[in-house]
């Protein structure tokens, strides 16, 4: 096995999300209301109150002329769409070489769960011989991923990781590998999620989703939300040579697994700024994957003890006393330099629950910050500076140079990623 | 992030399938010919046209009835085996922080939701417990697993259907070859499920009869519960303790052609095979044994021989394949990972394992669209083989192959006492 070294750059995105289908309606979105309305359930069903679905299978007819997909799951039909855009925002051409050299990774928590459960219903109702052929095939944690591999043409392995909220984000650490390892030269990475009265009511009950927008507010996880994140990752000579626009560089990007979150998240983002070589006092702006306190305290802590050392001060005076208060200090030495103002922004506030689709989403909002020099609004943030972070509420042009993005699960995973602004032309 | 030029071995191995619990156990039979398919027991079968499929001997603890917990079970035991054979001592990985957890499954860890159905479809939904439908326990079934060896690096679980097994050593072997661990356990899981069961029934993938792969005739395979364990580490690392095999190289690419049907010219799976060939440095003149896929299923089994034959050339009539699914039944997620371990076993024993029903079924022949022929053993037979490939291919068209190599090389002609 050869082992070379190739830098992995983002050339394109691609959104699909109630509050806005497309990366340009989702930038425009982030701060606003977002969609948050009765999601749709059979009677008796114990849904949340309010949640951010497309109220019914999403219309992907609209986005693609990919025709195959019409009978795929709304899984996948997002899934696609999300990925056609972030291939054709890239520019990648469609010659043969391209394709072949072209990888998928796509994560999930739930994968096409509407489909899964309807199937099981089925044999449950009918028995094994009522079984559905098709729904069967659609509900393999897979499917999606295998309709983009299709969608696209691309020949490069087809892969879907199944965990938590941080997988999306994940999948830029196994895309990163395969460039630098010359598994593939570019690579579609990120998350999806599909809404599902069943799903929605077992989430509900195990405390995994608020039943309104404002649970979050109340120390609860967001609502529940559906769509699909998904940037084109790319070998930077490759992109490079053939006048790709760069988004955004990755400077580093880590897992870790550690029995409780916050040592996880902290390690994570240890081991990405490590291989950035890239001080916390350096970086510019934090997104954040999370929503609601439980989810917000352990990427902010990784954060903070980073910058400026054990955080518990800081945490408070950010998210208030009560979220502060169970926490436990976090007692990393930080780097002991000077921090310099950063910039924080929580796009689940705004989206809802994703799971592995938020963490992609908070990548794709990341780097269309580096890109565009504009810090994304988070409602109710404000622009006081709390422990050297601001968080606005307004969209705020500054110069960023370099942005980390943070996705945590209670189960003790996190997944962090540095990335750098494209360099000047 | 170091990039490191290392070596992979595999320096401990678990297995529990239908042939039984433990690598000793499977082996012996695998050699044997035996087959682990048998009428099944935890499947209400008795209206249905598929009644037998390989199950897995039950734990030692209670029967389980749901198959998440009984897949974790079987996944801690092969895991064990693993570090255990490795010679890891308390059952621990060597060094938590740089060691990661990836595991294949295509069910991945989800299944029929026994407690819940009956309640749903019988009773009234706004008084059921909607937290047994247990779906979404993925990401705490990981941390289960990581929490059970103390394994603190990175972990991962991987479901692109029945290539999970390999794409999990590829994903584990990327984290190796990078720097960020020194050592990797990769477990394969797959518990036989109604929801699989009848869903490949649906798909008309399964069949009454027995599995015949690359035989005329053939009507599709038996599915199997299948729990593999291996565990890879950087041979610079592994002072102390006796590598099983070489991890050579592996590859991976999709069909981009349909998400159930093989690409019929079997591009896609060449593609594979020609990158795992790629990563190991090796020529296909090198490989001196194929673990196929081989479901036997009409599209599957030509679609692999015309992969093959495009990667091979007419060698391919010479070099010994086994399948291994005809003794254990398709293990879906877990097949990659219990097929690597069949095939690490081919190294170590220097013996080829019998294709189970070749030239021993009444009327079994080849299928006359294979030209030139295939040498597939219907018994054990000794060889040498140096380097060896294992295939594995799924829904969504996803293809991945891995180059594994005897530790020491063997000579020409000697062969490897047991």
């Amino acid at each position: 096995m050869s082992f070379p070294s190739r830098d992995a750059v983002i050339t394109g995105a691609g959104v699909v999300s109630p509050i806005g289908v497309g990366t340009d309606e989702l930038w425009a979105a982030l701060g606003g209301p977002g969609a948050f309305a009765r999601p749709p359930a059979r009677d008796g069903v114990p849904v949340p109150d309010q949640a951010s679905t497309f109220s019914g299978d999403f219309d992907a007819e609209s986005h693609t002329k990919t025709r195959s997909i019409r009978r795929a799951s709304g899984l996948a039909r997002m899934a696609v769409v999300a990925a056609e855009e972030a291939v054709g925002s890239s520019g990648l051409p469609e010659d043969a070489y391209f394709r072949d050299e072209t990888a998928v990774v796509l994560a999930t928590a739930f994968g096409s769960s509407k489909d899964y459960l309807e199937y099981q219903e089925g044999l449950r109702r009918r028995g094994l011989a009522g079984a559905s052929g098709l729904l069967f095939s659609e509900s393999v944690w897979n499917a999606a991923s295998g309709h983009v591999s299709k969608a696209l043409g691309a020949r490069g392995a087809s892969l879907t990781v199944v965990g938590g909220e941080e997988s999306g984000l994940g999948t830029l650490v196994t895309a990163r590998d395969r460039i630098r390892l010359e598994a593939a030269t570019a690579v579609v990475a990120g998350g999806v999620e599909q809404y599902g009265d069943l799903l929605a009511a077992s989430l509900l009950q195990s405390g995994l989703i608020a039943s309104d927008r404002d649970g979050w507010r109340r120390d609860g996880p967001a609502p529940f939300a559906e769509g699909a994140a998904v940037l084109l990752v790319e070998e930077a000579r490759q992109a490079k040579a053939r006048g790709a626009r760069v988004l955004a560089r990755i400077l580093g990007a880590a897992r870790a697994r550690y029995p409780r979150t916050r040592e996880a998240a902290q390690r994570a983002l240890e081991a990405a700024l490590a291989e950035a070589r890239v001080a916390a006092t350096d970086v510019d702006l934090l997104v954040g994957s999370g929503a609601g306190r439980a989810q917000q305290l352990p990427e902010l802590a990784a954060f903070l003890a980073a910058r400026v050392g054990p955080v518990e001060t800081q945490l408070q005076s950010l998210l208030g006393e009560a979220g502060a208060a169970g926490g436990g200090a976090v007692g990393a030495p930080g780097s002991g330099g000077e921090a310099r103002p950063g910039w924080v922004a929580w796009p689940k506030v705004t989206t809802g629950e994703a799971f592995a689709a938020s963490s992609a989403l908070a990548a794709v909002v990341a780097a269309r910050a580096l890109a565009d020099g504009v810090v994304p609004a988070t409602p109710g943030g404000d622009d006081l500076e709390t422990a050297g972070l601001r968080c606005p509420g307004r969209p705020r042009a500054a110069a960023i140079s370099t942005a980390a993005i943070i996705a945590t699960t209670g189960a003790g995973s996190a997944v962090a990623v540095i990335l750098g602004a494209p360099e000047p032309a | 992030m170091r990039l490191v030029e290392t070596s992979i071995v595999v320096t401990g191995i678990g297995l529990t399938t239908a042939l039984g619990r433990g690598v000793e156990a499977s082996w012996a039979a695998l050699r044997e010919g035996v087959s682990g398919i048998a009428p099944l027991t935890r499947i209400d079968a008795a209206d249905y046209p598929i009644r037998d499929g390989g199950e897995a001997p039950d734990l030692d603890d209670e029967p389980v009835e749901d198959n998440r917990d009984r897949a974790l079970g079987h996944a801690v035991e092969v895991g064990r085996e693993a570090l255990t054979g490795a010679g890891l001592p308390g059952v621990r990985v060597a060094d938590p922080d740089r060691t990661v957890l990836v595991v294949g499954s295509s069910l991945a860890a989800s299944a029929s939701a026994p407690a819940f159905w009956p309640a749903f479809v019988d009773g009234d939904p706004a008084d059921v417990d909607y937290r047994t439908l247990r779906c979404y326990d993925v990401e705490p079934t990981l941390a289960a697993l990581a929490a059970t060896f103390a394994i603190r690096g990175e972990t991962q679980l991987v479901s692109n259907a029945c290539a999970a097994g390999v794409s999990a050593i590829a994903l584990a072997a990327d984290a190796l070859r990078l720097g960020r661990a020194d050592a990797a356990l990769v477990i394969g899981v797959d518990a036989l499920d109604p929801h699989t069961f009848a869903g490949f029934g649906a798909l008309k993938a399964q069949s009454a009869d027995p599995m015949r792969p690359f035989g005329a005739g053939r009507a599709g395979m038996k599915l199997g519960d299948g729990f593999a364990a291996l565990l890879l580490e950087r041979e610079d690392r592994a002072a102390g303790r006796t590598p099983l095999a070489r991890l050579a190289g592996y590859g991976e690419s999709a069909d981009a052609h349909h998400l159930t049907q093989p690409d019929p010219g079997g591009r896609g799976a060449a593609l594979a095979m020609r990158r795992a060939l790629r990563s190991a440095v090796l020529e296909p003149d090198a490989i001196d044994y194929v673990n196929v896929h081989g479901t036997a299923t009409p599209a599957n089994d030509v679609a692999e021989w015309r992969a093959m034959r495009e990667v091979f050339g007419e060698r391919l009539a010479r070099i010994p394949l086994g399948a291994s699914k005809p003794s254990v039944g398709h293990t879906l997620g877990a097949a990659g990972a219990v097929e690597a371990v069949v095939t690490i076993l081919v190294l170590r024993h220097q013996v080829i394992a019998p294709t189970v029903g070749v030239g021993t079924e009444a009327g079994w022949e080849l299928d006359p669209e294979i030209e030139g022929g295939l040498d597939l053993p219907g018994e054990a037979r000794a060889a040498t083989v140096r380097h060896a490939m294992c295939n594995s291919f799924g829904f969504g068209g996803c293809n991945a192959s891995v180059v594994l190599s005897a530790v020491p090389a063997p000579e020409t002609g000697d062969v490897v006492p047991e």
